[in-house]
């Protein structure tokens, strides 16, 4: 096992998920609730990873952040080298190709809450942020929760886009799907079964944990 | 306690009304769709009225345009509407605690007797969704009563409860109003409720206000087919004007060759005028009575008679309209009303009332 491997991948889901939650529950809460004329464009750009081959969005995320690009020249010009090939910018291509597997689970479960309850939290005295900590979020927590586990999920298991932006540097970039490439490419397929074992294994207990929380009868 | 002045679209429809009430319980009857939950709504600030000035116990909560808007949770308006809608995840005392600074009123003295009036204590521990409806809407009362609401805007509590449930629940909120003194918006398109709590009473249609009043002056008297409706009166009339009396005060209609006099009225001869009366507002005898202060005395035919409970219904019919007169067993015992029969039917001119 590449150990190394495990930990970097553990870290760039595990920070990936955090800021998901950050951006993602404000933006799927706007997403559910505003409802307005052009929130389906939004939808459209916040689903496009899902349909977008990996390398297409790994190409554009490595041309955004590349040293001719405002974001890449101005990292470029605090951090003194280059962002591409480096964990950040894993991260940010990680957040951007695991938003829609985060934002449409909260999406669904915000859009699942009766908006006339929170009406009457606001009549009681209580204002927005409270009633969405103390109503919404506990009224839709297994939708944020199944949206939280399928966005680090999903993070674990990319490949296509990690290639294209991170390349495969031990302990910086190289993931563990990069490293069960380089097995299979070194022929070590001892050492790839087991790395392939553990991912299936991984994978199906996050989604047992996902279904099981779903409310009988509501599918994601 | 209440002055709105409020013009909100929402699509097709307007609500545009302008409404001053001393209260304590101002009763808003209308049937559904004509703007009452938009009403409570913009008191409560659910909505954003395009244009409005929202008076609540001499605090203004909204004037608009302006920029003047306080938010809902700064209102102090609490709202109980129709589905009881507890906060499913919460148990009953978390429910009753929700709103701001309700945690300390519910151990306070003040509390308890909110609690005991609406008899939660055994509830206390349980989650919403095993109470039945007439429970869970005691709670949302509870949990309303106990934000201390400077104004407590009630949507049809009673309508989702059946008959018993709903006198239970009108028992409370009289208790409410005399032991508690909360003052009330209280909607509702039931007119016996109105008639129970209500110290004040707008009739709202199509999102506008049409009487305004003591409830039993607005009910006794409606002025329009949609008020007649809701609160039931029994026979409604089209009628075609004939003349006007001005010096005599009344204007002559035409029942298809028997004519009806009724209030004077300024609707144009040939057009038609819509006329409620009251079943136990006419009177019936065998013979036209000498003397008679009362317009109308119309010969009429009994077509039915039918003895319902401790009164008798009888279906009369005169010229082409056909009326309907409630008399009691005794009366109809004396004159022997029976099908086919003649009568004549005693209407007062007030009797007739002219509706919008």
């Amino acid at each position: 096992m590449d150990w190394q491997a495990i930990w970097l991948t553990a870290k760039l889901a595990g920070i990936t998920t955090l800021i998901l939650a950050a951006t993602g529950i404000p933006l799927a809460w706007w997403l559910a609730r505003a409802r307005k004329r052009y929130t389906f464009l939004v939808d459209a750009l916040v689903g496009l990873p899902m349909v977008l081959p990996p390398t297409v969005l790994g190409f554009y995320v490595l041309v955004a952040l590349g040293p001719h690009s405002p974001v890449g020249s101005l990292y470029e010009s605090f951090a003194g080298h280059i962002l591409p090939f480096t964990f950040e910018s894993l991260v940010i291509a990680s957040v951007l190709y695991s938003l829609p597997f985060a934002v449409r689970p909260f999406t669904a479960a915000f859009a699942g809450v009766d908006g006339r309850l929170l009406e009457i939290s606001r009549s009681l005295g209580r204002g927005p942020l409270y009633t969405f900590g103390r109503v919404a979020m506990p009224l839709s927590a297994p939708g944020v929760i199944s949206g939280l586990v399928l966005a680090f999920v999903h993070t674990v298991g990319e490949f296509g886009v990690v290639l294209m932006v991170g390349g495969n540097i031990a302990g910086e970039t190289r993931t563990i799907s990069i490293s069960l490439y380089d097995d299979v490419q070194s022929l070590d397929y001892a050492r790839a079964h087991y790395t392939a074992a553990v991912l299936l294994a991984f994978s199906f207990v996050a989604l047992c944990v996902t279904y099981a929380l779903q409310p009988k009868g509501r599918q994601l | 306690m209440l002055q709105a002045r409020i013009v909100h679209r929402q699509g097709r429809f307007t609500l545009d009304v302008k409404l001053e009430s001393n209260g304590p319980v101002l009763g808003v009857f209308g049937a559904s769709g004509c703007g009452k939950t938009t009403l409570l709504h913009c008191i409560a600030g659910l909505v954003k009225p395009r244009e409005a000035r929202i008076e609540v116990r001499t605090r203004t909560v909204c004037n608009r345009p302006g920029g003047m808007w306080v938010p809902p949770e700064r209102r102090n308006c609490a709202l109980v509407t129709q589905e009881p809608l507890l906060f499913p995840h919460i148990s009953v005392r978390g429910n009753l605690a929700y709103a701001r600074g309700a945690m300390d009123e519910l151990e306070s003295d003040g509390g308890w007797k909110i609690v005991e009036v609406l008899r939660l204590k055994p509830l206390l521990d349980r989650k919403p969704g095993g109470l039945s409806g007439g429970e869970k809407q005691r709670v949302a009362l509870g949990r309303a009563l106990l934000s201390k609401p400077d104004l407590l805007l009630l949507d049809e509590p009673t309508s989702s409860l059946d008959a018993e449930l709903a006198r239970d629940v009108l028992s409370l909120l009289l208790r409410v109003k005399h032991d508690l003194k909360v003052p009330m918006v209280f909607v509702t398109h039931k007119a016996p409720e109105l008639l129970a709590l209500a110290d004040d009473c707008a009739v709202l249609e199509q999102g506008s206000v049409v009487a305004h009043g003591p409830p039993a002056e607005v009910l006794r008297k409606p002025r329009t087919i949609g008020v007649a409706n809701l609160v039931g009166v029994d026979n409604l009339l089209r009628l075609r004007v004939l003349r006007h009396d001005e010096p005599g005060g009344v204007t002559i209609l035409d029942m298809g060759g028997v004519e009806l006099a009724a209030p004077l009225c300024d609707i144009e001869s040939g057009s038609h005028a819509s006329i409620g009366i009251y079943a136990d507002e006419i009177m019936l005898c065998l013979e036209k009575p000498a003397g008679l202060s009362a317009r109308n005395a119309l010969a009429c035919t009994v077509t039915q008679v039918d003895e319902v409970g401790r009164e008798v219904l009888v279906r009369l019919r005169a010229g082409t309209n056909d009326l309907l007169a409630r008399i009691t067993p005794a009366a109809a015992a004396e004159l022997k009303l029976a099908g086919d029969s003649r009568a004549v039917a005693v209407v007062k001119t007030a009797a007739c009332h002219l509706l919008g």
